[in-house]
């Protein structure tokens, strides 16, 4: 199960931030725990995520060139040689891939939490002003349980370490362990290490990839190893108890789980007429099951089981432990850690981690009994889960019940056992309970909106059979259960288990509902919706969406699912969408060469998106169109708002293109956010554009091919010579436009040209991208 | 109508049924432009009366307007000019075998073409890329021969008109912000058609038949074309 988690954690996050590949570059994970007072108080019932706040740091207003030229004259005589070219293409890539981090959008400073752990930093270190001042924290919005350190200073700490954290002396090792990676320059030499393993292959009998990759973990494990011990030592003398840094390895050994075991089951669904069949509750529920003594060849970090040795024997050495477990305060600590943890349930909804999403909501009720946040956040969960259930596509948003442990298993057995239509209903009614506690919620209206026309569109024979009104005794109503409990056991006993649960049943299931009613496993939801037929404005909705769908024909709903597909006329002759103003957010452009061995040319890419920019601008005046940048490279000490204007952008399209998926239709959840920056710009339109040109060469395959045909027709011998020398180029135009109104993208246009840009296409290219923006 | 006048007039009808919304390139719609093609040209011995055969270049230029008219279509209407002299021509008012010279001719024409650019690769804008275009023409040509005693004052040998039909593939480029460049090879469908029902050896005349001096085919043509944007 934890590997599961975590590749799934993990693969959802690589998705959307690709210099998580950064890690190679020697960083390291790590956890740990509380604080003082909080900065600002956060109102848990209508959570606000966390914004960046107060200056815009020096190195996120600074190019990535510049950095990198400082970093490299820094490093004098040793930039020469072999090595000195493996510590330059570091110092290269560092800098760029961290610079992509930092203006990611997901990035934050200046907050309540980035506060917190910069006291617990200045703390350890406050015998070294100096070393203080060169170690900056940044927090990272991932719930993946991480902790980086980069050979500048900058520590980056995730947001799921910390909501994973039992005490602040956790926090506190895992800054020390970082600290040492920085001072002992982990990163740098562990890519000089790597670099020379490759070049000298051969030579050290590394026959084969594995062969490398045993070697090059061999050092990256023995460098965790030296940081764990030397951060200890560092640790050690911070005043933070040392028995309690071994908390951090159980901290480890759980973080691909959620952060508490609290039993959850359908009761958290139900409702005085609305009562779950014993089926749906599974028993017993798998057991976790840790194991630390892994097999850590091919690992960048040791075991867990060898690294809590180091440790224990640290502790067991230093004898007397008269430090605390808090120093900077546990108030403060308490309330980083609950900030983060309701900032996992952003992450989840976005990673389409809809059960994830309703644990999470679960264990934070236990704090938060009455949050209307969370209560909108499992409604949320729900349309997701619906949504995917109803397009056929469950296993997308879905954790195997037999793929999982303890109490979280529960959850996932429960939305098995769930069909499509009960899901429906289920997600329809928790989603109009919350609407109607707060109706001025435009996201929540357009949740509840679109379940009840989901349920109208795939389910509409149990439409006709829900009741409207209340039964009249309560025993009728066990009766009745009783009798559905009876029906469903037959229903499973009929049909075999591996087909009821599969996605090929769900035609079947649904014709077999049709067909009769009432047979239907299902109707123990009869009264499922009872409650709020009481209330004028869901009956209202709820007769209109009658009425709506006994006038609509099928074809309609499937239509509407395509109108995001260009017909053929719009793309040969183009768009017309008539937009006076748009907001160009965060223009890309990268120059790849796959013959390079840093195959991203960013110094090149880095001048060349000036020029773009300039062109988008030039090309955009051309076509009386009016056009604003938003973007937070640049940006002046001040301008914080840009800065989170930004953020709010990219981790819109983020979401929007993670659910990116034609049978998929979501509605996007931050709807909020995206309604200030219309009022904003004074335009709901926002445009993502980019270029990416990429030059490599032919395949091999086809290269062979090619020389093969040159053999044997000799005239075609110097086409087949050129074939092969000329590396192929490639240039991609991409222009989204995206309605932040309608919560959609309105015109996504990819463009591939056989060949690299010259300046003319490139205009050419753009102006027309912009006369179908502006032209009515 | 003739074959070719209805062929024009329907190239007419098809540029003008479709939308106008070409962007051009940023917004210039306009062509002017000079086309230089080469002609392999041949004197034909069972026709001159003279019994030389011979083979050499004869240029013609091309001037005129195009206009774009949809992302892939461009509408062009050109004049057309050449200038040629044969140096293997025998003076037809004199006994046969006793007088020869050579003869100049001149022809003028018309020439509305429709180009295309199938690919939506480069740009997706007309003027840019790989192209077919169609064409359809009207000459009307002029000679005179010049005796070799006599090479100031020529003798008017008759006038020529005729019509042809041609397909060409080429590609075109901005080179700079208004320069466009054209680079490609036409076929004249009314020379393969004769050459196809005739024989290879049954060349068509362009020039001038009457005179019966000149032959030259019009098969294949290398052009080379400059052109200048209109608008800022």
């Amino acid at each position: 199960m934890i590997t599961a988690i975590s590749s799934r954690l993990q693969s959802n996050f690589r998705l959307r931030i690709p210099w998580l590949r950064i890690a190679w570059l020697g960083i390291l994970i790590i956890g740990a725990s509380l604080a003082p007072k909080p900065l600002i108080a956060q109102d848990y019932d209508h959570y606000q995520p966390l914004e960046c706040m107060g200056p815009i740091p020096e190195e996120l207003r600074t190019a990535a060139s510049k950095k990198y030229e400082r970093e490299l004259a820094a490093l004098g005589d040793s930039a020469q040689g072999k090595e000195g070219r493996a510590r330059d293409n570091f110092l290269l890539q560092s800098n760029f891939v961290l610079d992509d981090m930092l203006l990611s959008g997901r990035v934050v400073f200046g907050d309540p939490v980035s506060a917190y752990i910069t006291q617990v930093k200045d703390h350890i270190l406050r015998d070294q002003p100096e070393l203080q001042k060169v170690i900056r924290i940044y927090l990272v919005k991932s719930p993946v349980v991480n902790a980086f350190a980069t050979n500048s200073g900058v520590l980056l700490v995730n947001m799921g370490l910390i909501a994973h954290l039992k005490t602040e002396s956790e926090l506190a090792f895992v800054l020390c362990h970082e600290i040492q990676h920085y001072i002992h320059k982990h990163p740098i030499n562990n890519y000089v290490n790597s670099q020379n393993l490759k070049s000298n292959a051969r030579l050290l009998g590394l026959n084969n990839a594995e062969d490398y990759i045993a070697a090059r973990t061999r050092y990256s494990r023995t460098l965790e190893l030296d940081a764990d011990a030397t951060g200890f030592d560092l640790y050690s003398k911070s005043g933070y108890s040392l028995a309690a840094a071994e908390g951090v390895f159980e901290l480890l050994d759980y973080a691909d789980k959620p952060y508490d075991q609290v039993p959850w089951d359908a009761s958290a669904f139900e409702w005085e007429y609305l009562r779950f069949p014993a089926e749906f509750t599974k028993w017993p529920l798998d057991s976790i099951n840790i194991k630390e003594d892994d097999d850590d060849t091919l690992s960048t970090h040791p075991n867990i089981a060898r690294r809590r040795a180091v440790i224990a024997k640290r502790i067991a050495d230093a004898g007397q432990d008269d430090g605390q477990v808090f120093q900077v305060g546990v108030e403060a600590f308490l309330d980083a850690r609950k900030r983060c943890r309701f900032e996992l349930c952003e992450f989840m909804l976005s990673n389409h981690a809809y059960e994830e999403a309703i644990y999470n909501c679960h264990l934070l009720q236990t704090e938060e009994p009455e949050s209307h946040y969370l209560k909108k956040v499992i409604a949320e969960a729900l349309y997701g889960l619906s949504t995917y259930k109803n397009a056929r596509r469950f296993s997308d948003a879905h954790w195997d019940s037999d793929d999982v442990e303890g109490e979280f298993q529960q959850l996932a057995y429960f939305m098995e056992m769930s069909d499509r239509s009960c899901l429906n209903i289920v997600a329809l009614h928790e989603a109009w309970e919350a609407y109607l506690a707060d109706p001025t919620d435009p996201e929540l209206k357009s949740v509840a909106q679109e379940l009840m026309v989901q349920l109208f569109e795939k389910h509409r024979s149990t439409t006709e059979w829900l009741a409207h009104e209340k039964p009249a005794t309560i025993p009728s109503l066990i009766d009745s259960l009783l009798q559905a409990k009876q029906l469903v056991i037959q229903a499973r006993v009929q049909v075999p288990k591996e087909i009821v649960e599969g996605e090929e049943t769900d035609d079947e299931e649904e014709e077999a509902e049709e067909e009769d009613p009432k047979q239907d496993p299902n109707a123990f939801l009869e009264w499922a919706l009872t409650d709020l037929f009481q209330n004028e404005t869901f009956a209202e909705a709820w007769a209109k969406q009658a009425a709506e769908a006994a006038a609509i024909k099928d074809e309609v709903y499937i239509s509407a699912t395509k109108q995001h597909a260009l017909s053929r006329t719009e793309r040969l002759k183009g768009v017309h969408l008539g937009i006076d103003k748009i907001v160009l957010v965060q223009p890309i452009y990268k120059s790849v060469d796959m013959r390079d061995e840093i195959s991203v040319q960013y110094l090149a890419s880095e001048t060349a998106l000036e020029t773009y920019k300039e062109t988008l601008a030039q090309m955009a005046k051309r076509n009386d169109l009016q056009y604003e940048f938003l973007e937070n490279r640049n940006l002046e000490v001040g301008d914080v708002q840009e800065f989170n204007d930004v953020s709010t952008m990219l981790l819109w399209f983020s979401d929007h293109l993670n659910g990116d998926d034609e049978k998929v239709q979501l509605v996007n959840f931050k709807q909020e956010e995206a309604q200030a920056l219309i009022d904003r710009f004074g335009t709901k339109y926002f445009a993502w554009n980019a270029e990416i040109e990429v030059t490599e060469r032919l395949s091999r395959y086809n290269r062979t091919l090619w020389m093969m045909m040159g053999c044997a027709f000799i005239p075609v011998l110097p086409l087949a010579i050129y074939k092969n020398l000329k590396p192929q180029k490639r240039t991609l135009f991409v222009t989204m436009v995206f309605d932040l109104e309608k919560s959609e993208a309105i015109w996504e246009s990819y463009h591939v040209l056989k060949a690299n840009a010259s300046e003319t296409v490139t205009k050419a290219t753009i102006y027309d991208k912009f006369l179908q923006i502006k032209r009515k | 109508m003739n074959k070719a006048t209805a062929i024009s007039f329907l190239l007419l009808l098809t540029c003008l049924a479709l939308p106008a919304q070409g962007p051009g390139y940023l917004g210039r719609k306009s062509i002017i432009k000079i086309d230089g093609y080469g002609i392999l040209a041949s004197n034909d011995y069972r026709y001159n009366n003279a019994g030389i055969d011979g083979t050499w270049a004869l240029g013609r230029i091309n001037a005129g307007l195009e206009q774009i008219t949809s992302r892939r279509n461009v509408l062009g209407l050109m004049a057309e000019y050449a200038q040629a002299g044969n140096p293997y021509a025998f003076d037809i008012r004199a006994p046969q075998g006793t007088g020869y010279g050579s003869t100049k001719i001149r022809m003028f024409g018309f020439a509305l073409s429709l180009k295309r650019f199938p690919f939506l690769t480069a740009g997706r804008l007309a003027p840019i890329g790989p192209y077919f275009q169609v064409d359809a023409c009207v000459r009307y040509a002029t000679s005179k021969f010049y005796n070799d005693l006599r090479p100031t004052s020529g003798f008017p040998i008759g006038g020529h008109a005729h019509t042809g039909l041609g397909f060409s593939v080429g590609y075109e480029t901005i080179v700079k912000s208004h320069l466009v460049l054209d680079l490609g090879m036409r076929l004249g469908f009314s020379d393969m058609r004769r050459m196809l029902f005739n024989g290879v050896t049954q060349k068509e005349h362009i020039i001038n038949e009457d005179a019966g001096v000149l032959f030259t085919t019009d098969v294949f043509r290398l052009k080379l074309g400059i052109g200048w944007l209109l608008g800022k």
